[in-house]
């Protein structure tokens, strides 16, 4: 098996008394697009400078590409491409101004393949980076990530403050250019629809914790909601990997992973009523379960 | 790299020291042309005045304009030690700050070398202006380098001058008796004051003790520069 992209262990970190990351642990594997999950203020943003060695953590080992985040940091930067949360670069450079000013930091930039993606982008040369559009600004932003042909590349909620039409065109570029390349995408995003097409896994984060990470296919069918007909109050005490009850209609519907025939047994058992559906979720239903479902084994019909 | 990180800051400050130079020289040029007053007073008033104000329009916007902008955190994500960036910043900083006061310093040596002034005397003030304009700098850009916004940087950069004027006020006020003799050095008035007053025999460990507090104060804000502060998420 091959050497993970990137590596972390046991990552605990805070800002004063507010602590942010309690432990995560994440393996993120070569040549794959991982979606790294998590409502806002989860703890995407700081993980990734941790990542990037732009913040000490208080505890744990970060790895990307097999270096340590912290005592190679200047490798790490160099051999990854990094796109910031809203990244605002210098509006005072033109566009070519500031591709060859990044250049000069990046031993392996790659001029020719920075003017094809300039035209490929549609990124209008002569234009000051504060007359940028939106759009236009995280295209540039993704372009300059990518000039020096990084193998990982690490993207901070890309798409945010775009709207619909440029995030959808935004991502088309991001599978475009990198999904037959081999490289390696950690994308961070609290908008699954955007994750859900593009990505081979996904980690989902809350509070400073994954609370799952698994291959996208696999969760899609080992996540699913299930409807059981009964009446009063529907008690499912000790069924393990439920993530939400709710009362739907006249039945209880109850969200649960790693879903299988025993769980089912156990279901129908505990809560003596019987199974009339098992319905699959998409990923944003998923994610909303594992964020705000309500864990509680109780719900009244 | 740094030949890169260079011309940045080139690009971002040069309008300031454009500022600077009309300003002052102008002032200059003026005072000296007219003679209302003695050239003593504007050489003097234009080492001064354009230090100080070198250093308050040169560190509110060093580090903060960045900040406010957003754009430090992409300076800081690239693969280069924060201290380079920064040491590059305060490099140009000072070459900033210092421009206007050397311009002025050889408009009065072409206006009025001479003239009631020798070169000398014209010279060693402006001298002293340059070396408080850069002690003034790294004051101003340790104490306001968290700041969010170049208008509190500004601010924090107000007070931490006003702090030592008031300090020297009250020195004044008591006679002398509270920076007396070789504690004057430890403000960053000292070598001007130096200069001003011709007092040459302390002047070399008046520079040694504000080199010491200057890389104090400077390793003190490379450390907390490179620090990022709570993110959004």
């Amino acid at each position: 098996m091959s050497e993970p992209a990137i590596k972390i262990e046991g990552l605990r970190f805070s800002y004063g008394r507010n602590e942010v990351l309690r432990g995560v642990d994440l393996v993120v594997p070569e040549g794959s697009i991982f979606g790294f999950l998590g409502p806002n203020g989860s703890g995407k943003t700081t993980t990734i400078k941790v990542l990037l060695g732009l913040l000490k953590p208080d505890a744990g080992v970060c790895e990307v590409g097999g270096l340590d985040s912290q005592k190679d940091m200047m490798a790490v930067r160099r051999s990854v491409g990094y796109m910031a949360e809203d990244q605002q670069m210098f509006g005072w450079m033109r566009v070519e101004q500031i591709v060859r000013w990044m250049g000069s930091f990046y031993p392996g930039w790659d001029e020719k393949f920075v003017q094809e993606l300039l035209d490929f982008l549609k990124l209008p040369r002569k234009s000051r980076v504060k007359t940028l559009s939106k759009g236009q600004n995280s295209r540039l932003a993704l372009l300059l990530a990518l000039g020096h042909r990084p193998k990982i590349v690490i993207l901070d909620d890309p798409t945010l403050g775009l709207d619909p039409i440029a995030r959808k065109d935004f991502l088309r570029y991001v599978i475009g250019l990198l999904q037959s390349e081999g490289v390696t995408v950690f994308f961070s995003s609290h908008l699954l629809y955007e994750i859900e097409p593009v990505a081979d896994y996904v980690a989902i984060l809350k509070d400073g914790v994954i609370v799952k990470t698994d291959k996208t296919d696999q969760l899609r069918q080992s996540v699913k909601k299930i409807l059981l007909r009964g009446a009063g109050d529907i008690e499912l005490g000790g069924v393990g990997g439920v993530l939400d009850v709710a009362r739907m209609g006249d039945n209880a519907a109850v969200t649960i992973e790693d879903y299988s025939e025993t769980k089912r047994q156990a279901m129908e058992k505990k809560s003596g009523c019987a199974i009339v559906d098992e319905l699959d979720l998409n990923l944003d239903e998923i994610f909303e379960a594992y964020i705000i479902g309500n864990r509680g084994q109780r719900v009244q019909v | 790299m740094i030949k890169a990180l260079f011309w940045k800051e080139w690009c971002e400050q040069r309008w300031k020291l454009a500022y600077g130079c009309v300003l002052l020289m102008g002032f200059v040029a003026v005072g000296l042309r007219s003679r209302i007053v003695q050239d003593e007073v504007i050489v003097v008033f234009a080492a001064a005045g354009g230090s100080i104000l070198m250093a308050l329009l040169v560190g509110m916007g060093l580090v903060a304009a960045e900040r406010s902008d957003g754009s430090l955190g992409m300076l800081l994500a690239l693969p280069v030690s924060s201290w380079k960036i920064f040491a590059v910043k305060m490099a140009m900083g000072a070459l900033v700050c210092v421009g206007p006061i050397a311009g002025c310093m050889l408009l009065s040596l072409v206006m009025a070398a001479g003239r009631e002034m020798s070169a000398t005397r014209i010279i060693v003030p402006c001298l002293g202006g340059v070396a408080f304009g850069i002690v003034m700098l790294v004051w101003m850009v340790a104490f306001s380098i968290r700041q969010p916004s170049e208008a509190r940087a500004g601010l924090v950069g107000i007070a931490v001058f006003m702090v030592w004027v008031f300090i020297i006020s009250l020195d004044e006020i008591s006679g002398g008796g509270l920076l007396s003799g070789s504690s004057l050095a430890i403000t960053p008035f000292g070598i001007f004051d130096c200069t001003l007053d011709r007092n040459y025999d302390i002047l070399p460990d008046v520079i040694q003790v504000q080199l010491a507090i200057g890389t104090c104060l400077l390793v003190w804000a490379a450390h907390r520069f490179g620090k990022l502060g709570r993110v959004k998420e």
